[in-house]
């Protein structure tokens, strides 16, 4: 399975507990993509993101 | 269809209304799944309780992550509230499974929570 | 209802991202997609923010909608307190949030 992880804070993205659920993920043979929303500015960053969202099978946009 | 949705709270201030949130899917026949991370639940009140019974009678679930909390809020959200202890494996395997993930609300605090906000 | 897999589902929970939503639902746009919206709780409070009629403006009645009960319970009066004019269609319950995983394609929350 394809999962878009979104981070909405780099905190976030950078806490033990969300960087070990991804490893888990990839474990089980996830593919994982990833967009740092908190450092999106142009409208390219944005247009990536559509793509990515209707690229991957799920997304989880994290807090 | 019976979607199968799994909330994820981290931030103690978000976790009432996630758990209402949650239900209101409950009621269009979905099953919610809510995991809470790291916080010790609210002060029980009747509305919340009764959130978590409709949600369970929904056959829905609300989870405490415990290996992110500490002993306080482990044993207050386990004893207390009754919350169904979760891994993050578990918790993976939940979103593996799930049809829609759902984030919910700002990132856990790092403070401790005043009492102003209660 | 069928799912459009060209709609995009937005669960806004959150007050701090109305940039990032405004950018998000052009960038949708341009790729010729398709938004539905629902602000829950804390988000409510983005109603006010300046950039909101923006947002109002490029979503159709429909497709965008806020949680009344929460509206209410963040201390608003949606009576005298409604800036961006939302319509009774647009002050809604969770069971839109029902609606957007009903009937869109793929997902995202703020």
């Amino acid at each position: 399975m394809k999962i878009l992880c979104v981070y909405r804070h780099k905190a976030v993205k950078e806490s033990s507990e969300v960087k070990k659920i991804i490893e888990l993920l990839k474990e089980k043979g996830d593919e994982i993509i990833e967009f740092d929303l908190f450092l999106a500015q142009s409208d390219n960053d944005y247009d990536r993101l559509i793509d990515l969202i209707w690229e991957a099978d799920k997304t989880i946009s994290w807090w | 269809m019976s979607y199968k949705i799994c909330f994820l709270i981290g931030n103690k201030i978000y976790i009432s209304d996630g758990i209402r949130s949650a239900l209101g899917l409950s009621v269009e026949n979905m099953y919610t799944y809510t995991y809470i991370f790291y916080q010790k639940m609210p002060t029980k009140t009747s509305y919340l309780e009764d959130n978590l019974y409709w949600i369970r009678d929904l056959e829905g679930e609300v989870y405490a992550v415990t290996e992110t909390m500490d002993e306080e809020a482990k044993n207050f959200n386990l004893e207390e509230w009754g919350l169904v202890e979760a891994t993050l494996e578990e918790v993976v395997e939940r979103i593996r499974e799930s049809d829609f993930v759902v984030g919910y609300g700002l990132p856990p605090q790092t403070v401790q929570i005043p009492d102003q906000c209660a | 209802m069928a799912k459009d897999p060209d709609k995009l589902g937005i669960f806004v929970t959150t007050p701090v991202h109305m940039k990032q939503l405004l950018n998000i639902v052009e960038a949708a746009y341009r790729k010729g997609k398709k938004v539905k919206i629902f602000l829950t709780y804390k988000a409510v409070h983005l109603t006010l923010h300046s950039d909101f009629i923006k947002l109002k403006e490029m979503v159709p009645e429909e497709d965008l909608a806020i949680c009344l009960a929460t509206y209410i319970c963040e201390g608003h009066d949606p009576e005298h307190d409604n800036p961006a004019n939302l319509t009774s269609k647009q002050l809604r319950t969770q069971a839109f949030h029902g609606e957007i995983i009903e009937e869109c394609g793929k997902y995202l929350v703020l």
